[in-house]
């Protein structure tokens, strides 16, 4: 198993694939988009790129926000995004694996001192939302 | 270090551009308004591609470019080109077209190089021959239909040159890449102004002038930089005129291609995305709206359709306009126009493009809609004019750039929009608004004029003050004042793509980095102005069948990607394997859009695209052809057999798939 990123979100901790993440950037200013799904927070300026930031409590079915105190920059081209999360935590190198066949955006869980951290599927996230703003 | 295979990439570009110059020589020879200098061209450009195809090592692009060099030589010592050579000559390009974009057929290319060689050899005979008849002072002379006159041959060496443009290749996203460094230094240049004033006060004479020049340099800097990205019309009208004499041959017509404007520059990105529609406004010209020579004569108009092409600039846009004499659009329709309804809304209207049969009477309306829709895309407008019996006019008004743009930036709900400066009017206060035929209006000095809340065409709310400014916007010919907190006035902004995730959206252009770093929303004038008074709701029987789309691969990998793209989009995929499957699926269930393979066993995909475009109930069916066949030629042959899209799996991406069929299918 690949290294990952553990976030927490909504008071919860996850894992994000590192082969996902570009960068984590601190706070910053994010203009919201109106019309967009409400899992989409809005833009940020990456660098002169617009980079749109989502939800990702509010993906997962934690209460919604409005701020975004860290973005994890994610690519799966030609989709970049920024997920708002709480805090980025450290890093995770592989351990025991628990499937979780019933949860799509959630297949597996890694065992850390005995707490399941739910490994976040970007692919899944990043479909969702493609879809929920095509519709 | 460049690799070999840059370099041969870089040969097939740039002998596909000499191709394209060669048929264009042709064709006007063929219509006896060739260039003086026709032959000398024609043979410079066959000269060249041997020389670098020599170079490269694609043999059979210089057998057939020698070939055609030597029947064009021969062409030089007679002093014109007989335009009986047109044919095989065209014919040879077309073979050296396929050549170059790497599909050689050895067989076919020794074929007709073996014939402009027996040609040759008969050319050479005859300029003996008639070298002699002209001693004996006889009139003997070759019997050219419309002979063109070559100034006499001179070795190369010794003929005067036109000085070459100098030119160079680079990266179109280099490009991009520059003018993003740009947009940060201008940002960079604001916050230090901002710096620079508080620390040392506005009246630090030295400071300002240091700033002020640092002013001019990014602006000159900027405007380089835009520049850089615009491109010829000739781009895309290029290939054009073999299309349509092509086309016409098989519609039994007869049409002459005026094109005139096309060194008219564009925005790279407003360009590629025009190649399509104007094509297929061409298209359609030929088909439905130019007679058949009998038709035409019958009702005491010329033989010989005209097909005008036009572009000019009008201020910050540029026009282009596709104008045919043929029989217009249908008096039933044009007597739907009407307030608020103009002609190209007649003729985009869903229920008329799904209403196959009123389509096809009208014979417009084939994929105009999936055309204008484009066109709005790129914050242009469309409009159709029509003479009944006489003539049909498209016009399109675009942008010049899409990197570049005023805007006027407004306050509404706590939040700064941009709104292009081109699509404003004028800025007014809201005194007392009255309401004329159900909707919130204003009086202007224009007459009524229906008033839209910025936020709520937003699909947003917020609270709306007392006597509220608003901004009178017009795009495709209507007006709307657009409600806000506050005018801020106006700034030149480089615009940013709001991404393959939020450009979804229709309200919005993209976006613009402030100084600050802050970014602002740039809405569109077009989605303004249709959001006027409406809200538009899905019907439930829109829910009820989602857009359904036809897979057609007879590869499975290639099949189940792109069911897997599609679903994930939200569309209802149904798959066929070959052309007859579809075509069989095609009868018996509906189905919003096509996307086919072109090389399928039993049934091609052109052959498939031919038998929907021959159908009654299902020729407006939208086709994206996808095929692993990165040839001009093909994309033409796609072209004209109907398809309004053409994908090559090697430069295959799901947002190219997935932007295509969006902008063909209505979603």
């Amino acid at each position: 198993m690949s290294a990952e990123l553990v976030v927490s979100v909504g008071g919860e901790r996850y894992t994000l694939a590192v082969e996902n993440v570009l960068e984590v950037t601190r706070a910053q200013a994010v203009t919201p988009v109106p019309g967009a799904p409400s899992t989409i927070l809005g833009v940020q300026n990456l660098r002169g790129q617009l980079l749109p930031v989502l939800d990702l409590g509010a993906l997962l079915g934690h209460a919604p926000r409005t701020d975004a105190p860290c973005s994890v920059v994610v690519e799966r081209p030609p989709i970049r995004v920024g997920f708002a999360v709480d805090a980025a935590l450290e890093l995770l190198d592989g351990g025991t694996r628990l499937p979780m066949p019933g949860s799509r955006l959630v297949p597996d869980a890694a065992l850390v001192d005995g707490a399941p951290l739910g490994r976040i599927d970007v692919d899944a996230i990043l479909s969702d939302v493609t879809g929920s703003v095509a519709a | 270090m460049t690799s070999e295979a840059e370099i041969l990439a870089m040969f097939r570009e740039d002998a596909a551009e000499q191709v394209d110059a060669i048929d264009r020589v042709l064709l006007a020879v063929e219509q006896g308004n060739g260039p003086e200098d026709a032959v000398d061209a024609l043979f410079r450009h066959a000269h060249s591609i041997k020389g670098s195809a020599g170079m490269v090592g694609v043999d059979d692009a210089y057998t057939l470019s020698h070939s055609m060099e030597n029947l064009l030589a021969q062409a030089r010592r007679a002093g014109a080109l007989d335009v009986a050579l047109v044919g095989p000559l065209l014919a040879a390009s077309d073979v050296l077209r396929a050549v170059v974009s790497g599909q050689a057929d050895a067989q076919v290319v020794a074929r007709v190089a073996g014939e402009l060689d027996e040609l040759a050899a008969a050319a050479e005979a005859e300029v003996g021959a008639a070298a002699e008849a002209a001693d004996e002072g006889g009139d003997a002379a070759p019997e050219a239909a419309a002979p063109v006159p070559a100034p006499e041959p001179e070795p190369d060496r010794e003929a005067p040159r036109a000085p070459e443009p100098r030119t160079m290749r680079v990266d179109a996203e280099r490009v991009d890449r520059l003018l993003d460094a740009v947009g940060e230094a201008v940002g960079h240049q604001q916050r230090l102004r901002h710096a620079v004033f508080s620390r040392a006060g506005e009246d630090d004479e030295d400071a300002t002038r240091l700033l002020r020049d640092g002013d001019r340099l990014l602006s000159d800097l900027k405007r380089e930089a835009v520049e850089l990205r615009m491109l010829p019309l000739t781009t895309i009208t290029a290939p054009l005129g073999r299309a349509v004499r092509d086309l016409a041959a098989a519609e039994g017509k007869e049409v002459e291609l005026v094109v005139t404007g096309d060194d008219t520059h564009l925005d790279r990105t407003v360009l590629e995305g025009m190649r399509e529609c104007v094509a297929h406004l061409v298209r359609n010209a030929i088909a439905h709206g130019i007679e058949s020579p009998e038709e035409r004569q019958a009702a005491g108009k010329p033989p010989v359709g005209r097909l005008e092409l036009r572009a000019e600039p009008r201020g910050e846009r540029v026009a282009i306009e596709v104008v045919d004499d043929g029989r217009g659009v249908s008096p039933e329709l044009v007597a739907r126009v009407g307030p608020g309804r103009t002609l190209a809304d007649v003729l985009t209207e869903p229920g008329l493009s799904t209403k196959r049969t009123v389509t096809a009477v009208a014979g417009r309306g084939v994929g105009l809609d999936a055309v204008r829709r484009h066109v709005e895309s790129l914050r242009g407008t469309a409009e159709i004019t029509s003479e009944p019996g006489r003539s049909t006019r498209v016009s399109l008004l675009l942008p010049l750039s899409l990197a570049l743009m005023r805007v006027l930036l407004v306050d509404r709900g706590g939040q700064t929009f941009g709104i292009p400066l081109a699509d404003v009017e004028e800025a007014i206060v809201v005194e007392d608004p009255t309401t004329v035929g159900g909707a919130r209006s204003i009086v202007t000095r224009d007459g009524f004029v229906a008033l839209v809340d910025l936020v709520e065409a937003l699909d947003g709310s917020a609270p709306s003050s007392a006597r509220p400014p608003a901004v009178v916007v017009r795009a495709g010919g209507e007006r709307v004042a657009v409600l806000c907190d506050e005018i801020r006035g106006d700034r030149e902004v480089l615009v940013k793509a709001l991404g393959p995730l939020l450009g979804a959206l229709p309200a919005y252009l993209g976006g613009a980095i402030e100084g600050d770093g802050s970014v602002v929303l740039i809405v569109g004038a077009t989605h303004l102005v249709r959001h006027r008074g409406v809200r538009h709701e899905p019907s439930a029987a829109d829910a009820a069948r989602p857009v359904t789309l036809l897979v057609v691969d007879d590869q499975f990998t290639v099949r189940e990607l792109q069911r897997s793209i599609l679903e994930a989009a939200g569309f209802r995929v149904v798959t066929a394997r070959t052309g007859r499957e579809a075509w069989e699926l095609l009868r018996g269930e509906p189905v919003d859009g096509v996307v086919t393979d072109i090389e399928m066993p039993e049934m091609d995909g052109l052959e498939l695209l031919r038998a929907i475009r021959l159908d009654a109930g299902l020729r407006t069916l939208p086709v994206v052809v996808v095929t692993s066949r990165a040839g001009e030629d093909d994309e033409r042959r796609g072209l004209e057999a109907g398809a309004d899209a053409y994908i090559v799996k090697d430069r295959f991406d799901q947002q190219a798939l997935l932007s295509t069929v969006r902008r063909l299918v209505a979603v």
